[in-house]
């Protein structure tokens, strides 16, 4: 398939959705009240650029998650290709990591407001929590699942550990690392709604849970569908990031054994 | 058909028919949603003291983790009733919700907290502090009444701190994060026998019997079975005069279903100098705090008297 074809393909679909969302509320099918149609969304997300709204609660919640997903990066990859390294250091270290993974990003809120206070430092710590551990087990199994024999080769080649590390390991590890800062990406996303609930005056997540508790449907849907669409464009950065510089990757075609 | 195949069948329609019986047996006429607050005692007492049931009614009384969760659960059809703040009520029907609000339950009861060490001793003197607030609620409106009673722009001069939870609030409060909270009882009587804390104000001192919480009904319920909402009128009615009688008993109700506090303290927390459990509610009221509501940006579209509320069931329900 070409270039533009292979970018309008899943267009149909989108514009089918959004002709089934417009239709089964004005049919009567699905409460406006609770499901505003497409249309009403979209004058509401116009209202809100125009007004310089909608840019200030963006900026708010883009400058957190950059924020608490770098300093969750900054931790995560370090530590998780010592940990991929050093099982000793793992076996300590894995079972604390196990148990602050699953606690979901709102359970934080309450210390988060007593150690951090309000303002943008609570919500950077949420985000930050609810990204860094995904992201460093990720690393971790990426490092342990790293083929040995490349390691013990450039070792018998007479590199050093650290030469070993720097011009084998990292660049192995880095293919892994991207898609775990992906995957991370997407989950600061998620975790910025919670965040936002803590006394913070501006940004997605307040805009939407105000809106819900003055039942302005349109205004949760507009913020839900700012948030999906700048989760995805930061993810296609991410992702052009990823083929320039693992240009070197060969590019595995995802397989189509289905439809053959 | 064999006797055997028939008999079978004559069974497993009896099943069925007693199962369906069964079920409808266990359904509510009516469905309520109530908070865990100090006005919304009359609910507890007559659920508990059975003034439905005289009323030949049988209603389930729920307790609903928040305000929006009734006003959702009504529209889906889940409940037919419910009591939230007036501001919610306001905010929904704004909204395109299908509700009516029918009676009062409570009056003031809301106010501001500080610090005991913080030097604020007035209104006039949270100039340039942060004020926590839930926006659009009912602390938030009387707070905004009461700021510019002092002399401030609530947009202004202080700056607000949005939370979403009471308890959130008197957190970052005696933390320090913020300089004064907008609670409600018996949150305040709470703050203040803990000793870190005090009221610096009721809002009923600006705005004296203040609304609080109403009771509201689905319009489905309303224009179907009005009889049936004269008959949970009556109810409240009664738990109402009885809740002004005993303060006390009342008090116990209360700790029995918020399933915290003391009955001391909430017996303190209803004194009528702080709150008022009412039933009567005016068309004026609920007008002027929906144009409160609209003139401070918080509801989009000011709807008309008539969509707000119908007082006459209230009325028929009335010895």
């Amino acid at each position: 398939m070409s270039g533009w074809r292979h970018r309008i393909v899943g267009l149909p679909a989108l514009l089918l959705a959004l002709v089934v969302w417009e239709v089964l509320p004005r049919s009567g099918l699905l409460n406006p009240v609770f499901m505003p149609p497409c249309s009403q969304v979209a004058w509401r997300l116009w209202y809100l650029l125009r007004s310089g709204e909608l840019l200030r609660h963006c900026g708010a919640s883009l400058l957190r998650v950059t924020l608490g997903f770098g300093l969750a990066a900054a931790l995560a990859i370090p530590l998780g290709v010592l940990l991929g390294l050093h099982r000793r250091l793992y076996l300590r270290l894995a079972p604390l990591v196990g148990v602050l993974r699953p606690i979901s990003p709102p359970a934080w809120i309450p210390l988060a407001i007593l150690w951090f206070g309000i303002g943008n430092r609570p919500a950077v710590f949420i985000i930050f929590v609810g990204s860094a551990a995904s992201m460093l087990l990720g690393i971790v199994a990426g490092a342990r699942g790293m083929d040995r024999r490349w390691i013990e080769a450039s070792l018998t080649l007479g590199a050093s550990r650290r030469q070993a590390v720097l011009w084998v390991v990292l660049p192995a590890l880095l293919p892994s690392v991207m898609t775990q800062l992906r995957i991370g990406l997407g989950l600061s996303w998620m975790a910025v709604i919670a965040a936002e609930m803590v006394a913070v005056n501006q940004g997605l997540g307040y805009m939407m849970v105000q809106a819900r508790n003055l039942f302005q449907t349109d205004t949760v849907l507009a913020g839900m569908v700012v948030v999906g669409a700048l989760g995805w464009a930061l993810d296609r950065l991410l992702l052009r990031l990823e083929r320039r510089f693992l240009g070197w990757r060969a590019e595995l075609e995802p397989h189509d054994l289905l439809a053959a | 058909m064999s006797k055997r195949t028939a008999f079978r069948l004559l069974l497993a329609a009896l099943i069925l028919v007693t199962g369906a019986l069964g079920c409808a047996r266990d359904e509510p006429q009516i469905a309520m949603g109530v908070r865990t607050a100090n006005d919304h005692a009359p609910f507890y007492l007559a659920d508990k003291l059975g003034y439905y049931q005289d009323e030949g009614l049988d209603v389930a009384v729920h307790l609903v983790p928040s305000n929006t969760e009734i006003i959702e659960a009504v529209q889906r059809g889940d409940l037919q009733a419910g009591a939230v703040p007036i501001t919610t009520a306001i905010a929904a029907i704004s909204a395109g919700v299908q509700i009516k609000i029918v009676a009062m339950t409570g009056r003031a009861g809301d106010g501001l907290l500080v610090r005991s060490d913080s030097g604020i001793e007035t209104l006039a003197d949270l100039r340039g502090r942060r004020v926590a607030t839930i926006r659009g609620s009912i602390l938030d409106v009387p707070l905004r009444v009461a700021l510019q009673d002092a002399g401030l722009d609530p947009e202004r001069d202080v700056t607000m701190i949005y939370f979403t939870k009471l308890g959130d609030m008197i957190q970052a409060l005696e933390t320090g994060q913020v300089d004064a909270a907008s609670n409600t009882e018996p949150f305040m009587t709470q703050v203040e026998r803990d000793g870190w804390g005090e009221i610096l104000c009721y809002y009923s001192a600006s705005w004296p019997d203040h609304p609080c919480c109403v009771v509201f009904v689905s319009e489905s319920l309303r224009s179907e079975r009005p009889d049936d909402v004269v008959a949970l009128m009556r109810g409240h009615l009664r738990a109402v005069a009885y809740a002004q009688d005993h303060p006390h008993e009342t008090a116990e109700a209360i700790v029995e279903y918020l399933e915290a506090f003391d009955v001391p303290l909430v017996e303190a927390s209803l004194d009528e100098h702080k709150m008022r459990i009412d039933a009567e509610i005016t068309p004026q009221e609920v007008e002027c705090m929906a144009g409160l509501m609209h003139e401070f940006g918080l509801i989009e579209r000011l709807p008309r008297a008539d969509e707000l509320l119908d007082t006459s069931l209230l009325r028929r329900a009335q010895p």
